[in-house]
């Protein structure tokens, strides 16, 4: 019955209502080609997020940014000539408008995030809640059994930018410490921390260690480096 | 838009064929984008309309480009080694890009938007400017290319 390739494929996109996605998800359960078809299509995803993701990495040529940068200094100065005369027109038209956008944004987004884990800022995604507390306290060198978050390893990219890998049982990746908090570069299924299937762990981890291997500029931190680095609120090196 | 540079940079790369050509793009797009500011409205998002914007040109440049890729390939790629710093443009491609670079154009952007980008459908149809309908046809059709060349077909 659900076997027509449109609905599969709306099915892994997220696209489907409750009702109907939860259907398929049963019907996966008791039907070996759907779920094989399924995970075919999440496989694709994950292949192509693996092989383009590798560009959010990179650092940016300056030749893409300067001109930004450029322009942004001119926008300040048009900024600061208009705090010191009140708004303009132009603002008091959008500002309706925004901050509906932002408020509709700001209720429908940790909605469609996978458990509050992780939050939507300027199209990034970063993580919230109890993964970013996670990243930010928790050590690869104390980590217990049944805590929610594993980190895996951290280290710096090329910019010195510090990244932590880590699993929980609704998604695993790499987040890095950014202006804006931990903005996840990488990111992928969760994994089952309680149960021992040490095979589905072991794939989804040395996924993320070869992503890390990657984007790394070094080794990853010892237990005295990731130490020193917390104290320093994983500020950049 | 400073944040949006490496996302831009990764639609570039799936659009075009080449990192070098798909800095171009990102280039392009930034200019064209800071040109006409003006018109994107605050409470929309930015990263719909750039992407749009570096589709459009994507779309206009295309026929141009793709002449030129045909002829300066090998040495395109040879610079764009040296300009990567090491790494490997042939490898880096490996069978994802070259099974993407086979897709049409105009599946290709669809799996990019909806894929990769992580666009809802009726969000990357509004950025490529067609029906929903069309948009997750030439999706499937992409899909069902890329599942049988990267020999996941059963």
């Amino acid at each position: 019955m659900t076997r027509d390739a449109d609905t599969v494929r709306a099915f892994v996109d997220g696209e489907l209502d409750d009702l109907t996605a939860a259907r398929i998800a049963r019907e996966a359960q008791g039907d070996p080609e759907l779920a094989s078809a399924i995970a075919a299509e999440r496989r694709l995803r994950d292949t192509l997020g693996t092989h383009f993701n590798r560009v959010l990495a990179e650092p940016v040529p300056e030749r893409l940014s300067a001109p930004v940068e450029a322009a942004r200094k001119v926008v300040s100065l048009d900024e600061a000539r208009q705090r010191r005369f009140g708004f303009n027109a132009r603002t008091l038209r959008w500002a309706g408008p925004a901050m509906a956008a932002a408020l509709v944004l700001a209720v429908a987004i940790p909605a469609l995030q996978r458990g509050g884990q992780t939050e939507s800022r300027d199209s990034l995604t970063f993580a919230a809640n109890d993964l970013a507390q996670a990243l930010d306290t928790q050590l690869v060198a104390d980590q217990r059994q049944g805590s929610e978050t594993r980190v895996l390893l951290s280290f710096a990219d090329q910019d010195g930018t510090l990244c932590r890998g880590f699993a929980r049982a609704d998604l695993s990746g790499i987040a890095c410490r950014e202006d804006g908090g931990w903005h996840l570069r990488v990111q992928r299924d969760g994994v089952d921390l309680s149960a021992n299937d040490y095979r589905q762990a072991g794939s989804v981890d040395s996924a993320i260690l070869a992503a890390a291997q990657d984007m790394a500029a070094g080794p990853a931190l010892d237990a005295a480096g990731e130490r020193a680095a917390r104290a320093s609120g994983w500020k950049r090196r | 838009m400073v944040a949006l540079l490496p996302r831009l940079r990764r639609f570039a790369s799936g659009l075009a064929r080449d990192r070098a050509d798909g800095d171009d793009l990102v280039q392009l797009t930034v200019e064209r984008a800071l040109d006409s500011r003006a018109q994107w409205q605050p409470g929309t998002r930015l990263d719909s309309w750039m992407m749009r914007i570096m589709r459009n040109i994507w779309i206009d440049e295309g026929r141009k480009k793709t002449r030129r890729a045909q002829t300066f390939v090998a040495e395109e790629a040879g610079i764009a080694v040296g300009g990567d710093g090491g790494q490997e443009a042939a490898a880096e491609l490996g069978d994802v890009g070259r099974a993407m670079n086979r897709l049409p154009d105009d599946q290709r952007e669809a799996v990019m938007l909806v894929l990769v980008e992580g666009y809802k459908y009726a969000e990357a149809a509004e950025i490529v400017g067609c029906p929903v309908g069309t948009l997750t046809s030439r999706l499937g059709r992409g899909r069902e290319a890329l599942l049988h060349m990267l020999g996941e077909a059963a």
